[in-house]
């Protein structure tokens, strides 16, 4: 079976406040870093790829060079056929006429631009680079080329009200990009975000607010075409994003590059995030986990139901016996869960306390 | 077999801390019943959880050999009694089975509510008492006031007490020659019918129960055949002897004598404290005091997973074999599903059933608010008894109802008296006395229902005399009291097992209490919650826990799948803890937030 392939492309401009991820702003390390990446791709590679995703970070800061270089030990090292999903994670400041056609002579087909809102007053708090006219550009830019395009909107972003997230809504389904990802803001550990919320610095908008913005989002974006896929994404159909199914369905991946993670058999491994360790030759996974029965069994549970199509009735019977039938049951009853044929998922509402319901029935 | 005239027999009595323990220690090192090295602080109290609480809670005999300053050899029996309220009448009966007591008071204390209560017992049986005022050496110590106090509150004649440190060792040697001079020899007929004190037992997994006994007449004798006279029940004593501590086998015991036997008695049930051991043909009179102990404080305990019942029943079952005075039968919950409505003597008792049963079983539980035990007059001339709320029937059917009164005795510095006599007049206390005993030293005296001193009320005195007051009560009676039932509604549904019976005047303060307490604990869930106190059908208190609006993991890409898993996982870890009623997830802390109210 072939299998997905994560490269991780850590430098950006700026860490925005948010970001728990493994970035770099130090853009002078961008060479070692990729000469790192592919000792790691000739170490680790073989086999055939049916998606591959490039990460970041803002892999869009990356330069022409590393980026080719890069993509062509990929296509030495994996049997990578003609035309498979190639998604590149690209700001909108990156996003030029020039840069699309080269990275589409890369073998780049879908683009994935961090807009996250299209209100200033919203952005630069954050340490975003780009504004309003640049994102409306970029996307622009990327869906009349042709390319696959999919936007990042954030959810509940600090000074977002009813109003200005409904217009961040309506730009983004005007711009006719394929496939939204929406994201409710999450206080990550660690995150500049978070102690500015803590030392009552910042603020973020109510709770129930948030809640009712989502389900009235899901319901704006499938009237528009875009149905919900997944709790945090919406595609019109065949837009749907093959890597990041890939994780739900639990397929094979392998991660490149600090801080990705990799799935192979029944093992779950990552690679370190500290960008000079990985310099210097570190590629031993500094996290490693067997999975067991019961690993295997709570992953299918909490990865199928982010899934708009949810799990088999009869695969929860199965995994989980009466107290799954009495778990669904009550589900359904209440308005969390809804039946899809013989299977059964979260409703919006649902979703939104979904760790919640989960974790009632693990 | 020692002549009576060369034995001593005593306990060493003192309120908590005042130094009975270290005493005990340092007479066993002084006779040389325990070498230095090998002593280890606090000898006597064998279980771990008395040691970490301080407090002797089974009453253990230790045999010391003596030699007087008069060259005479002199074998003492010091029998340590349990130091706290609950324990009373096992207090008494080991007393009983002594001629004197060692008067402990601490010398920056001075006498304490234990102190009073402990003595009185002694005085009531008749005992020789050494008064030691203990601690001398500390900078703080005011022996003398201290000795006023034994004689003025008291009554003692403490002019000869030994001024002593337990700790350093000062005044022991006068203690020991004092146990020979002032401690009566004990007297008995020799020639009677055996008449021996069963004033301790416990289940010895090798051995069967043990009875640790004080013989009064006549002599007991290995693979004699005994009689216990308060059931009938006859045994034969399979092995005999004494602690040294370490045990040492003999073959008989006589008159004046404390040592154990065993005799293949299964059930601790069968060895009541105070019952009289006689010879299998013989029926001489009963010693005097023996009483059947009557748990007096009930709870309701649960296990938190209800997997965990059968292992529940085994554990109770195992702890019962240990202790007579603990009780219990099943009961059910609809809320907490199967469990068991237990009998304790008294808070601490209770505390210390609960600790063991989670520890030494690995059970999680959950206990409900303790209560007592009423007895009702029933419209139809019945008259029942209930310790379970849930049991009380419609008050339309009830014609009247009592709840036990005990008698405290509270003793503080003067500059607490204002606040703890507002803490016992809320408590539905009626004052029977105060009493200034000397100059700064008051002693109160109030009789309260027992209801309302085992929610709490120890806590609350500590913390308003800043640990300066103590308390020592005892029951005094059944009396008449307007009690209602009170429900606590979870969505409308009933908690039964946190039901309780409270005074009518109270109903509301304390139902208000209770949901704003219970509102903290329980977390928001997917839907609204509300909490409400009733009484009857009508609702006299409400809060709602308002619904959780989100609680998901939007971004979930990146690949790590396993962090993820492991949040949710953690968040089931979460739930264990909780108690699921109906589709309410309830966390041990609400339970626990009603029982510790005040």
């Amino acid at each position: 079976m072939p299998i997905g392939l994560y490269i991780h492309l850590p430098f950006c401009r700026v860490h925005c406040t948010y970001c728990p991820f493994a970035v770099s702003t130090d853009i002078a390390l961008q060479d070692r870093y990729c000469d790192a990446l592919i000792a790691e791709i000739d170490a680790r590679g073989g086999g055939a790829a049916d998606s591959v995703f490039l990460g970041g970070g803002t892999p869009s800061r990356t330069s022409r060079e590393n980026l080719t270089r890069v993509v062509a030990r990929l296509h030495e090292k994996f049997a990578i056929a003609d035309g498979v999903e190639l998604s590149l994670e690209a700001n909108p400041e990156d996003v030029t006429e020039d840069a699309i056609a080269f990275w589409r002579s890369l073998g780049v087909n879908r683009l994935s631009i961090g807009v996250q809102s299209f209100h200033e007053a919203e952005l630069r708090p954050l340490g975003r680079v780009h504004g309003r006219a640049q994102a409306l550009e970029a996307v622009r830019l990327a869906t009349e080329s042709g390319i696959r395009t999919s936007l990042d909107l954030i959810l509940g972003l600090p000074r977002q009200t009813a109003a200005s997230f409904a217009e961040t809504m309506e730009t983004a389904i005007a711009t006719g990009a394929g496939h939204i990802s929406l994201y409710i803001l999450d206080l990550e550990e660690g995150t500049a975000l978070i102690r500015q919320v803590e030392g009552g610095r910042v603020s973020l908008p109510d709770e129930d607010l948030v809640a009712s913005l989502y389900t009235e989002a899901i319901e704006r974006f499938a009237k528009a075409g875009l149905a919900q896929y997944e709790i945090s994404n919406f595609a019109k159909p065949g837009e749907e994003c093959r890597h990041n199914l890939r994780y739900w369905r639990r397929e094979e991946y392998l991660g490149f590059g600090i801080g990705a993670h990799s799935f192979v058999g029944d093992r779950r491994f990552a690679n370190t995030r500290d960008i000079h360790h990985y310099i210097e030759g570190a590629h031993d996974p500094v996290f490693a986990e067997v999975l067991g029965d019961g690993e295997v069994r709570r992953e299918t549970i909490f990865l199928g139901l982010r899934q708009a199509t949810g799990v088999h009735y009869d695969d929860i019977v199965r995994l989980c016996g009466n107290g799954g039938i009495e778990w669904m049951e009550r589900g359904l009853g209440d308005g969390w869960l809804r039946r899809v044929g013989a299977r059964v998922a979260f409703t919006p509402s649902g979703f939104l306390l979904s760790n919640e319901y989960i974790s009632q029935l693990f | 077999m020692p002549d009576p005239k060369f034995i001593r027999n005593f306990s060493i009595i003192a309120h908590i801390d005042h130094g009975k323990t270290t005493l005990s220690d340092r007479l066993l090192q002084k006779t040389g019943a325990v070498e230095g090295r090998e002593m280890h602080e606090q000898m006597l109290d064998d279980m771990d959880l008395e040691r970490e609480r301080g407090i002797t809670i089974k009453a253990r005999a230790v045999n010391l050999n003596y030699r007087a300053k008069d060259g005479q050899d002199y074998v003492f029996n010091l029998i340590d009694t349990p130091g706290h309220v609950d324990f009373s009448y096992e207090v008494s009966r080991s007393l009983a089975a002594c001629e004197g007591a060692v008067l402990v008071v601490d010398a920056t204390q001075g006498v304490e509510a234990q102190t009073l209560a402990n003595s009185y017992l002694a005085i009531a049986n008749n005992l020789d008492i050494l008064s030691v005022i203990n601690k001398v050496d500390l900078p703080s110590a005011e022996p003398e006031k201290v000795r006023e106090q034994i004689e003025n509150v008291i009554g003692l004649d403490a002019h000869d007490a030994v001024l002593a440190s337990a700790k350093s060792g000062i005044g022991v040697d006068e203690i020991l020659e004092k146990i020979v001079t002032k401690i009566s020899a004990p007297k008995g007929d020799a020639n009677g019918p055996l008449r021996a004190l069963l004033f301790d037992s416990w289940y010895d997994s090798y051995r069967g129960v043990m009875c640790l006994v004080r013989v009064v007449d006549g002599e007991i004798r290995k693979g004699m055949r005994i009689k216990f006279l308060s059931t009938d029940r006859i045994y034969e004593v399979t092995e005999m002897g004494v602690f040294t501590p370490k045990i040492k086998l003999v073959d008989s015991l006589g008159v004046g004598e404390v040592g154990f036997f065993s005799g293949n008695i299964k059930d601790i049930v069968q060895a009541k404290i105070g019952d009289t051991i006689t010879n299998a043909n013989a029926s001489p009179p009963m010693l005097p005091g023996f009483e059947e102990v009557k748990p007096m404080v009930f709870a309701g305990i649960f296990p938190i997973n209800t997997d965990d019942y059968e292992n529940l029943r085994d554990a109770v079952g195992k702890l019962k074999l240990n202790d007579a005075s603990f009780s219990y039968e099943p009961e059910s919950s609809l809320a907490l599903g199967f469990g068991f409505r237990c009998g304790f003597l008294g808070l601490l008792h209770m505390e210390i059933i609960q600790e063991r049963l989670e520890r030494e079983f690995n059970l999680e539980l959950l206990t409900s608010a303790p209560g007592v035990r009423y007895r009702i007059q029933k419209t139809d001339g019945d008259e029942i008894w209930i310790e379970n709320p849930q049991k009380m029937p419609d008050p339309a059917y009830i014609s009247s109802i009592e709840e036990p009164w005990i008698e405290a005795t509270i003793l503080t510095t003067d500059e607490f008296v204002g606040p703890i006599l507002a803490l016992a007049t809320d408590r539905r206390g009626v004052q029977k006395k105060l009493e200034y005993v000397s100059a700064n030293r008051v002693m109160i005296v109030y009789e309260m229902p027992l209801n309302e001193v085992i929610l709490d009320f120890f806590d609350k005195l500590k913390s308003i005399s800043r640990g300066y007051a103590s308390l020592d009560y005892q029951f005094v009676g059944y009396r008449e009291s307007d009690l209602v039932k009170m429900d606590i509604l979870i969505n409308g549904d009933p908690l039964d097992a946190l039901s309780l019976i409270v005074h009518k005047e109270k109903a509301y303060a304390r139902g208000k209490l209770l949901v704003e307490k219970m509102k903290e604990f329980i977390p928001r869930q997917m839907f609204a919650v509300a909490l409400q106190a009733a009484i009857g059908n009508r609702i006299i208190a409400r809060e709602t826990v308002k619904a959780m609006r989100k609680d998901v993991l939007a971004k979930c890409y990146g690949g790590d799948i396993s962090r993820k898993r492991k949040l949710l996982e953690k968040q089931k870890e979460g739930k264990k803890r909780m108690k699921r009623v109906g589709k309410v997830e309830i966390p041990q802390e609400a339970f626990l937030a009603v029982l510790k109210i005040d």
